[in-house]
């Protein structure tokens, strides 16, 4: 019999509707294999055993009886430790929350998630208040990558990317700033939807950049994320920021093919500073997609602008903390969150305003182009530790410039999926960003499924025993 | 032009002025690491000012994808 730790979500729900395996086999199989090898990962920091197996014995009992069973039924996943699980204190990748009480109840998306018959497995590291794109923690300890234990996940969903990479659970929740799924799901070798602002409800998640921060899934195949993303659709008005909008449900999208759009590859800026394992990987995906080039403009002072806001309003959402407690900060997320309050306020109504004219100028592109390509990082995972990485001949900081390519995308909430892909130039994997316009995720999943099925983007799980 | 740097004394002296008025005690460990993203942010700030926003290139009030 398939080991279940191997298998899609998708199917998972399959065997389980039909009765070929149990809901609490397969809670079983991944629980076992998280408590084997996690020690090795670190991807976890709470695992849920108790619950996960309440809620798989619930669906078996339910289809025992003959009841309808929802479209993940008995699929395990995890969340980012940012999200709110009931009876868990939300820690946000922190030591300071750990002095909260336990939520009181699950995240809008775990609660949907769970009408939706997913059992949840546990809460996963991540990088200190999600302000990081290494996936290391002082705290907690780094989360490494499945593919090479020595090297990063990505941040700040390095728990979430590391998770699914592992085989721990074929679906994993993350959040998204800026680059913050798209990171590690390049580094981990992983499909991560970053669906457009506004989308899914941030409510009963720790927030970071409120007028940035996004939720979505990283997993093993397309279909997976578009199943999830079609699980959590839907209007919450404790969310100010959550549109309510019609989501129509992505995965009959998924092998929809590609007829009739117009792809291009984002040339200049997304040209420059990236290793050759990122060129590579972005221009095979344009050249199968048979994509035109594309110059967005004003890509340098966007980045900056969202780095800007970011520093701004992290510093001063933890502004009190900063002062109370700023000797339990990660160290390297201190300094930057002091310095975000300290700047200027003309800078960051600049900021703002530089978001409203290059969302508008993007938004034009989109009227002769349906699909942006451009690379999700610069390089495979860098080791873990480094503090410094060589592009276009320069040292650069790893915590700034992993996100160099993803930023610009989030900072004007675009529908983004990272998807995977191996290339010659490195035994790592490397992710390719397909940026569609506002609202339109089936877009990119027609896309991403389109690379799947044509061989040219894939995610496997790492051979860690 | 290229964007002009924030030297470190610069920065030293944005700390001096504005970490009193917010209340913030910044330990001496922190300082360098501190004076550092500083002047990472003023780097991008003078980048961001190429965008040569007009006076009706007005903020997002409600921001929307």
């Amino acid at each position: 019999m398939t080991d279940p730790t191997s298998l899609a979500a998708t199917t998972i729900a399959e065997r389980v509707r039909s009765g070929a395996i149990t809901a609490r086999s397969v809670a079983e199989a991944h629980i076992a294999r998280i408590q084997n090898l996690d020690g090795k990962v670190g991807a976890f920091t709470a695992v849920t055993r108790a619950r996960a197996l309440a809620e798989a014995d619930a669906v078996d009992a339910r289809r025992r009886a003959g009841a309808p069973l929802g479209a993940l039924a008995g699929v395990p996943y995890a969340v980012k430790n940012l999200f709110d699980v009931e009876g868990l204190p939300t820690l946000a990748g922190s030591k300071i929350n750990r002095d909260h009480p336990p939520a009181s109840r699950d995240a809008f998306l775990i609660r949907k998630l769970k009408a939706a018959d997913a059992v949840l497995l546990g809460a996963l590291n991540m990088g200190e208040y999600a302000y990081d794109f290494t996936g290391e923690n002082a705290h907690d300890g780094p989360s490494r990558n499945p593919h090479d234990l020595s090297r990063m996940t990505g941040g700040s969903s390095g728990g979430s990317g590391a998770a699914a990479a592992a085989g721990f659970a074929p679906v994993t929740l993350g959040s998204d700033t800026n680059g913050s799924i798209r990171v590690p799901a390049s580094l981990c070798g992983l499909f991560g939807l970053k669906p457009t602002y506004g989308r899914l409800s941030k409510a009963g998640s720790f927030p970071f950049v409120g007028t940035l921060d996004h939720l979505g899934p990283l997993a093993r195949s397309t279909a997976d994320c578009a199943a999830f993303y079609d699980a959590m659709r839907g209007h919450d008005p404790e969310d100010p920021a959550c549109r309510d909008l019609p989501a129509e449900p992505l995965m009959p999208h998924v092998n929809a093919g590609i007829g009739g759009l117009r792809i291009a590859r984002a040339t200049g800026y997304f040209d420059r500073m990236q290793t050759q394992a990122a060129t590579e990987a972005v221009r095979t995906v344009a050249k199968v997609l048979g994509a035109a080039e594309t110059e967005i403009p004003h890509v340098n002072e966007a980045r900056a602008a969202a780095f800007l806001i970011t520093m701004a309003e992290g510093g001063h959402l933890h502004l009190e903390r900063l002062k109370a407690r700023a000797a339990d900060f990660d160290p390297d997320t201190r300094t930057r969150l002091i310095a975000g309050a300290l700047l200027p306020a003309s800078m960051i109504a600049m900021a703002q305003r530089i978001r409203r004219k290059y969302r508008e100028a993007v938004l034009k592109l989109f009227d002769s182009v349906d699909v942006i390509l451009a690379p999700a990082t610069p390089t495979v995972a860098p080791p873990l530790g480094s503090k410094t990485f060589a592009l276009d001949g320069q040292q650069v900081p790893v915590r700034a410039n992993l996100g160099l390519f993803t930023q610009p995308f989030s900072f004007i909430g675009l529908p983004v999926m990272a998807v995977p892909v191996w290339t010659s130039a490195s035994s790592l994997p490397i992710g390719v960003q397909v940026i569609a316009p506002p609202w339109r995720e089936d877009i990119a999943i027609r896309v991403a499924s389109h690379l799947e099925s044509a061989g040219i983007a894939s995610a496997k799980v790492a051979a860690l025993a | 032009m290229a964007p002009k740097e924030l030297a470190a004394a610069d920065a030293e002296k944005i700390i001096d002025a504005v970490a009193p008025v917010l209340g913030l005690d910044i330990a001496p460990d922190d300082r360098p690491g501190v004076v550092l993203n500083l002047q990472i942010a003023l780097r991008l700030a003078r980048l961001a000012e190429g965008m040569d926003l007009a006076d009706h290139d007005e903020a997002a009030p409600v921001f929307e994808a």
